[in-house]
């Protein structure tokens, strides 16, 4: 209820815009079932230029890009599409495709398991979502805090707390929850390496050691700026600093 | 010499009439029975017949090293119809100790029969400069090593006598000879410990000169030229070379006879060819080593003049197709010491080690030339490799001191080859495999709504209205219900709050009457100020009050039995003055401060 309410207040506005939009869409999808991928591409890229997205129009720009054999573009798009919808599984299944193009294999440091749960967990939900489910938790808190004030047997009251503790323990997680899930949204911290080989270097200069190479198509945390070099991350806790030029945040 | 001659001419003669005599014999012959350590000796078996024979089993030549053989020659001869034969085996041995030695019997068998040879001893004496003298010879060996003397020696010359480690030095072996070497060979090398030596050319022909030394004139001849790199510091020693040479020489012979002196004569051969051997006087090197301040990181050893020369056969090339690295050094130096300069490429690039050719040529006699590496780079990854600088360091032997030669850097644009980018085999499980093989799934066509980009509802004001609201709504509540509560709710917490005053303004009135004198009134308000304060305090309903309830309340309220008593008896005279006859005005104000004590003291117990 309450989120169509929002999405009538939110998109209102856009409505018309977005008819336009989603005939594009509908466009270059068909462009893509009679096989010309770049047109399609091309397309879909325009739609996003004009300020629209979601995780079905970044997916099937991936696809155009692979079918193009475009692998480090398309990567980017399923890694953008999984940003928005991250346990999509059409878009897993493609982006683990794509990641078997891709040069180096990076073999991923294991994580805490109870640091995976929570990511997982924090992922299940796009922030929009998050924040409707903390909105709906507090009302039902209130409500319940209310119910704590107004009645008057002992049973009710106890029952009345005891919601009211519940949804407020609710509402905090899914706002830490959707905080997190937007701030991922929002601030790229993933890139991926668009120069088919980097040497990734000691120090945010030209002049320092190679420390290693990699390729086209891998994904790497960015962690730091510096003028024009980026401090990045490989899955598997290397670091080093590039080019800016070479990577493009998702 | 003669007696030698003679010993074979009556052996042969023997072997001859045993042929002769039998039909096949078997001898052994030896080519010398006395002999030095060091000197060779051919042992022949043969057989004579007219047939052949088999299942030759020679003696052991366990004293001897065999140097050749068995060698068989075969000769076949027919004289009137007739065919005789002879085979012969020989070899070659070298005593290995000096003594008498016995070689025991070859068998053979021939014609049915098995023969044998007789028993050789052979005496073999430790090496003297000479031998070969025969019998009755024995004496001449001083002689003629006196009679050579200084005519035949061997010197080694070097160019230089202090170097440094890894400098060319050149050693020439040199024979200076006044008599006639018929021909020589090198017994014994010189091993050279200690440096790194290139054989330098020298005429195959021997190139006789002529040299005065000590008023003598000399011929002279090289025989070796070494060029010589020193491999480490400190006093060497180019350790002295053997030469046997064949001289010839004239044997004198004591006797008088007429028929030796006839023979004497050059032109009968009366000139002996003898074995003599020269050697040389070591020489000594000092060899200091290479100075080490300022050694270039990646110092090899490399001692000499230099160049360096680079070139990268294309700078374009697709993935999985190779170019090649061609560093060429050339000078003159230790060339084939050099070792190849590092080279590190990224590695997009795999890179072979090099492949290296020599192409040696001696500027005189110093050793010079050109060594070439070829690396074979083979790039795996298309973009702009490069194939940074690198150094080859070297100790320049004019300048004296280090010099490091550097390449140019090279770029190298590498276009995507067609075939399949290799996938590095690590990391890949066998599913992905199979996953490399399969095509991406099918584009979303359901569900495409689309939403403005980078905003979400999270953060955005109708988030915070949203999530504020339900605060500030309970917030609202609180404060209604509790006004609610004001105006309708609580009747009993209202009195108390309200009992003192209630009860002031009725003492208020009270105080009115007794100004006005109006005894009844006043005592009337005083006992109602009395029974309201008591009934609002303690929340008892005018229609419950009377003593006895008021009793039980204001005990079970731990009100001390005193002020009770006090309250109680107020009320009391309060009813019982009200309709009693009149009393005096003095009377009433003190009873009017009394149950103003009396109120306040309650106030005190039950607030």
């Amino acid at each position: 209820m309450s989120k169509l309410w929002f999405a009538l207040l939110v998109l209102l506005p856009f409505a018309a815009m977005g008819q336009e939009a989603s005939l594009q869409f509908e466009q270059a999808n068909g462009l893509y079932r009679s096989g010309s991928y770049e047109k399609a591409a091309e397309l879909y890229e325009q739609i996003l230029k004009n300020g629209y997205e979601s995780p079905a129009l970044y997916y099937n720009l991936g696809n155009a890009y692979f079918k193009v054999q475009n692998i480090p573009a398309a990567i980017l798009s399923y890694e953008r599409a999984k940003r928005l919808a991250p346990h999509d599984e059409d878009i897993l299944y493609n982006l683990r495709l794509a990641n078997l193009r891709v040069v180096d294999k990076i073999e991923p440091l294991p994580q805490l398991f109870v640091f995976e749960w929570w990511g997982s967990f924090v992922t299940l939900l796009p922030s929009a979502r998050w924040s409707i489910v903390g909105i709906v938790a507090l009302w039902l808190a209130v409500i319940g805090g209310a119910m704590y004030w107004v009645v008057r047997g002992e049973l009710a009251r106890r029952i009345a707390f005891l919601i009211s503790a519940m949804m407020l323990i609710l509402t905090s997680v899914a706002f830490v929850s959707g905080m997190q899930r937007y701030h991922a949204e929002q601030n790229a911290a993933s890139a991926i390496v668009f120069a088919q080989s980097v040497s990734v270097k000691s120090a945010p200069d030209a002049q320092s050691t190679d420390l290693f190479v990699i390729h086209e198509g891998v994904k790497v945390d960015v962690l730091d700026t510096v003028g024009d070099w980026k401090k990045v991350r490989l899955a598997d806790g290397k670091e080093g600093w590039v080019m800016i030029s070479s990577i493009q945040l998702i | 010499m003669f007696g030698k001659f003679v010993t074979y001419l009556v052996l042969s003669l023997l072997i001859y009439g045993r042929a002769l005599g039998q039909d096949g014999s078997f001898a052994a012959t030896v080519d010398k029975d006395k002999l030095t350590l060091g000197d060779q000796l051919e042992i022949t078996f043969s057989l004579n017949g007219t047939g052949s024979g088999n299942g030759f089993q020679p003696p052991s030549f366990n004293d001897f090293l065999t140097l050749s053989g068995p060698n068989q020659s075969t000769n076949m001869q027919f004289i009137n119809g007739s065919m005789s034969s002879s085979v012969s085996y020989s070899y070659i041995l070298q005593p290995r100790a000096e003594g008498k030695f016995t070689i025991g019997p070859a068998f053979i068998n021939y014609g049915g029969k098995k023969l044998q040879t007789q028993p050789i001893t052979i005496v073999v004496t430790k090496g003297a400069p000479q031998q070969a003298q025969q019998k009755g010879g024995s004496s001449n060996n001083q002689d003629i090593s006196k009679q050579i003397g200084d005519d035949l020696f061997l010197k080694v010359s070097v160019d230089k006598t202090h170097a440094v480690q890894g400098e060319q030095i050149t050693a020439t072996y040199k024979i200076y000879t006044r008599i006639n070497v018929v021909n020589y060979t090198l017994s014994k090398v010189p091993s050279l410990t200690g440096f790194w030596s290139e054989d330098l050319e020298v005429p195959k022909q021997i190139q006789l000169t002529n040299e005065t030394v000590n008023g003598k004139q000399y011929r002279v001849g090289v025989l070796k030229k070494v060029a010589l790199f020193p491999q480490r510091s400190g006093t060497l020693e180019i350790d002295p070379m053997e030469v046997t040479c064949v001289v010839q020489v004239q044997t004198r012979r004591r006797s008088n006879d007429i028929f030796d002196q006839f023979f004497n004569d050059p032109f009968f051969g009366n000139v002996s060819n003898i074995n003599y051997k020269v050697r040389n006087e070591s020489v000594k090197i000092s060899v200091s080593p290479l100075p080490a301040a300022d050694v270039p990181a990646n110092f090899n050893g490399a001692v000499g003049v230099f160049t360096m020369n680079t070139w990268l056969d294309k700078q374009q090339t697709k993935t999985n197709e190779p170019v090649t690295l061609k560093v060429k050094i050339s000078g003159r130096g230790n060339l084939k010491l050099l070792e190849a300069p590092g080279i590190t490429v990224s590695p997009d690039i795999e890179k072979y080690d090099p492949k290296i050719s020599d192409n040696i040529a001696n500027q005189g006699d110093l050793v010079g030339g050109s060594r070439t590496f070829e690396y074979l780079m083979i790039p795996r990854h298309p973009g702009q490799q490069k194939i940074p600088a690198f150094t080859f360091p070297y100790y320049d032997i004019e300048k004296k001191k280090y010099v490091s030669l550097t390449s140019p850097e090279f770029q190298l644009d590498v276009q995507k080859g067609n075939e399949l980018v290799t996938t590095g085999a690590t990391g890949i499980s066998k599913e992905d495999i199979k996953l490399l093989g399969e095509d991406i799934r099918f584009i979303k066509s359901e569900n495409l709504s689309l939403s403005p980009r980078g905003e979400s509802f999270f953060a955005s004001p109708a988030f915070f209205v949203l999530s504020v609201s339900p605060l500030v709504a309970f917030v609202g509540f609180v404060f209604y219900t509790r006004r609610r509560e004001k105006v309708l709710g609580d009747i009993v917490g209202l009195r108390n709050r309200r009992a003192r005053k209630m009860a002031q303004q009725r003492l208020a009135i009270a105080r009115k009457f007794l100004h006005a004198q109006k005894k009844e009134e006043f005592y009337t308000e005083i006992s109602r100020a009395l029974w309201g304060y008591i009934g609002d305090k303690l929340g008892i309903s005018p229609a419950d009050l009377s003593t006895d309830s008021v009793r039980s309340a204001l005990t079970a309220r731990g009100v001390s039995e005193e002020s009770l008593t006090k309250f109680l008896s107020t009320i009391e005279q309060c009813e019982f003055a009200r309709f009693a006859p009149s009393s005096d005005s003095l009377k009433l104000d003190a009873f009017y401060t009394e149950t103003l004590e009396l109120i306040s003291g309650l106030e005190d117990h039950l607030s």
